[in-house]
């Protein structure tokens, strides 16, 4: 009885939230009823709903795949999310790239950034026989042991959004396995934080950074600590790093009415702004930050954000060119690959960021321009022009090779 | 007269306390911090914790420990964040699912310790980690946010007038119904409670049902305020109920002087003050954590223990008069 009784409370929990699954486009356009109606704005969101309908596409909405759905080789995506604004564009890439390459992709989504939760992840996806796998933000000795499962399953590994340390950067080099990766230029965003901030006139800024662990969000906090040490004229309110944010930006504006911005290494918009109204600085307290998101254009068009950077969905290319060129027989030379962010800092550079690079069905680097760095297709392709790609990246760039 | 007396003089040292905390941290911040937009904001970070203390204290004055309260809030916060986001659903409806949320989960988490019979913190252990999950599910991103009218309930002096409804609507139950009674009967001794007639299981259950309550409200509170919610991981969802504890601790020792819920109360705040004061004097997070802990302890040790040391005071001034007398 008391086993029956837990089932049944077990499964009642479970399907009361049954609604918290996966979005779908009528819902969408109902979400789209109740935000500003700038021209932009609806743009990006346009862009949203479609991405979303192509993404999940899967009929019984239960897997997380896109791409080929029959093609003939199969990536395993391990990933925290595919729901927001940077991951669903990276999704969307994938799909598109899959799709065009005959590969289907097949998300892991990770719960937490623990090593554990990644071995896991590399395991089960080995188990469910995939080809291939990238791994994001995936960094530290783990890499090692991820490595050794792939080795043992005859699995290729690449890493995106992360470099791999320098401790163990000649074991996991000299594994077959490993095919390469790609990282963004985080130190440099960091510092850029900082720097916005200062040029807009702040001179009291508190530090706010994901607590210590993730290699870029620690790339980041060290290139905002640099800036700080750069630039003595300017006071730190004070540094924050954990996972309580919008309760740091309370307890800093609470804590010193002077503080005229605030630098935070994710999501800036989403943590300070309802934060920084309650305090009644609405206006006052300037943020920077990293990981562009839906909101971007209104708070630059404001002025209330001064710089915003992100555009990083792009790094999945260069995993799947390192792969699918391994996969293929024509292995291109191990390569981590340093990617440019792209930096906004007004309400027209986010414009022309969701023009560009962003809205449905643009990428930065079409199937046409990616062909140049597949073996089969270009045999002079090298792992100089991933690298080449990689620091060339940009909405200018982009407008100069498929734009208008 | 010698009970107004008597009131008059609880209050102020009820009162102390905080003016003790605000005049060392204004004092050590040479006047940057204490500010009066520095003390509402301090206040208005009371009240979803102390809600929650509130919703936590029946089950601890009882010895359970319902560590599922900080994932019921998050969940109830997100899946009404979530709906904003997808439906774009108005403030009532946002209202009353996030309020309704927090009770059926709240209920669900009593229901199982009183089906389950195990331990209180290993069923609240599993349902927090069940919750958590959820919550991951239910998530956008990091973080899910909202914003515009729909953080309305988050604004003064709406944060401050549901607050206070909800401390009266608890202050009644607590002090003036029959479950109240049993609350702080079965406090004092689960087995008395159990032989004088109290039905211990029944209060038990009312205890979560009562906590759902005012966890659906903390969470409402808590998503208006901040504006946002983030995805808990790795039990990151006990971090919210530790310092609520803290809150509860405190209210305890300072029950002597007052009532326990605004002890609770005062508790919070200084909690939230010693946050913003340790800040304003330039303390790193994982410092202040330390600083907070220790200055805590002292805060503790001294309520605790003040009568001890007056009553041993007073116990050697006797012994000298009485030596005096006898020389």
């Amino acid at each position: 009885m008391k086993k029956i009784a837990a089932l049944l409370l077990s499964f009642i929990m479970v399907f009361s939230l049954i609604g918290c699954g996966s979005s779908n486009t009528t819902t969408n356009d109902q979400t789209q009823k109740t935000t500003d109606t700038t021209e932009t704005t609806d743009a990006t969101e346009n862009t949203t709903n479609t991405q979303q309908g192509q993404v999940w596409s899967d009929q019984s909405g239960a897997g997380e795949t896109c791409g080929d759905e029959n093609g003939k080789y199969t990536i395993g995506v391990i990933i925290h999310t595919t729901t927001d604004f940077l991951c669903s564009k990276y999704k969307a890439y994938t799909d598109y790239l899959g799709k065009n390459y005959g590969v289907k992709f097949n998300y892991y989504i990770i719960e937490n950034f623990a090593d554990e939760t990644y071995l896991s992840a590399i395991e089960n996806l080995c188990a469910q026989g995939v080809n291939a796998i990238i791994t994001t933000n995936f960094s530290g000795t783990a890499v090692l042991q991820g490595l050794k499962t792939c080795e043992e399953n005859g699995v290729y590994l690449s890493v995106g959004f992360s470099q791999i340390d320098d401790s163990i950067k000649e074991q996991v080099y000299a594994s077959k396995y490993f095919v390469g990766g790609s990282y963004e230029a985080d130190y440099d965003a960091g510092y850029e934080i900082i720097t916005s901030l200062i040029d807009s006139g702040c001179t009291n800024i508190a530090a706010i950074g994901y607590e210590p662990g993730i290699t870029c969000h620690d790339r980041r906090w060290e290139g905002m600590m640099q800036a700080f040490k750069d630039h003595p004229e300017v006071k730190k309110a004070g540094e924050y790093r954990g996972l309580e944010f919008t309760k740091a930006v309370e307890d800093f504006l609470a804590s010193d009415n002077t503080i005229d911005g605030i630098a935070i290494t994710l999501l800036g918009i989403e943590y300070c702004s309802e934060p920084i109204k309650s305090a009644g600085r609405d206006g006052q307290v300037k943020i920077a930050f990293c990981d562009l998101s839906e909101n971007c254009q209104d708070s630059l068009n404001s002025g209330d954000t001064v710089c915003a950077i992100g555009g990083q969905y792009v790094d999945v290319v260069f995993p799947f060119v390192l792969l699918y060129n391994a996969l293929e027989g024509n292995p291109l030379d191990k390569v981590e690959v340093p990617v440019n962010f792209i930096i906004c800092k007004s309400g027209q550079e986010f414009s022309d960021y969701m023009t560009y690079l962003h809205n449905d069905g643009v990428y930065a680097w079409t199937t046409d321009e990616i062909d140049k760095v597949i073996k089969s297709k270009n045999s002079a392709a090298t792992s100089a022009d991933l690298l080449k790609m990689g620091s060339s990246y940009s909405i200018e760039d982009t407008i100069a090779r498929h734009g208008e | 007269m010698n009970t107004i007396s008597t009131n008059l003089k609880n209050s102020w040292k009820v009162i102390l306390l905080p003016v003790f905390v605000y005049a060392l941290f204004f004092i050590c911040s040479g006047g940057s911090f204490g500010k009066p937009t520095s003390i509402l904001m301090n206040l208005k970070q009371t009240l979803a914790p102390t809600l929650i203390s509130y919703a936590m204290c029946c089950n601890m004055l009882c010895d359970r420990m319902d560590l599922s309260a900080g994932a019921v809030v998050m969940l109830s916060a997100m899946f009404g964040a979530k709906l904003v986001y997808l439906y774009g659903i108005g403030l009532i409806p946002f209202v009353l699912i996030v309020v309704l949320t927090g009770v059926v989960l709240g209920i669900i988490s009593g229901a199982m310790y009183l089906f389950l019979r195990v331990p209180a913190i290993v069923t609240a252990l599993g349902v927090c980690m069940v919750y958590e999950t959820l919550s991951n599910l239910a998530s956008i991103s990091w973080v899910t946010a909202i914003s515009g009218e729909i953080t309305m309930l988050g604004r003064f002096p709406y944060c401050f007038i549901l607050f206070g409804l909800m401390f009266v609507l608890f202050y009644l139950i607590f002090n003036y119904t029959k479950f109240g009674y049993h609350v702080r009967a079965c406090a004092s001794s689960q087995q008395i409670a159990k032989n004088i007639g109290v039905n211990t299981r029944k209060t038990a259950f009312l205890c979560y049902v009562v906590s759902a309550l005012f966890l659906g409200v903390a969470a409402l509170l808590k998503i208006s305020i901040q504006g946002s919610i983030d995805t808990p991981m790795y039990m990151s969802s006990t971090n919210i109920i530790f310092n609520c504890m803290l809150g509860i601790y405190v209210g305890l020792a300072l029950e002597q002087y007052c009532n326990l819920l605004i002890g609770i109360f005062i508790g919070n705040f200084v909690l939230n003050m010693l946050t913003t004061g340790l800040l304003s004097l330039g303390l790193s997070a994982s410092l202040q954590d330390t600083a907070s802990g220790i200055f805590l302890l002292i805060i503790m040790i001294f309520t605790y223990n003040n009568q001890r040391v007056i009553d041993f005071i007073n116990s050697q001034k006797k012994k000298n008069e009485l030596i005096k007398a006898n020389q």
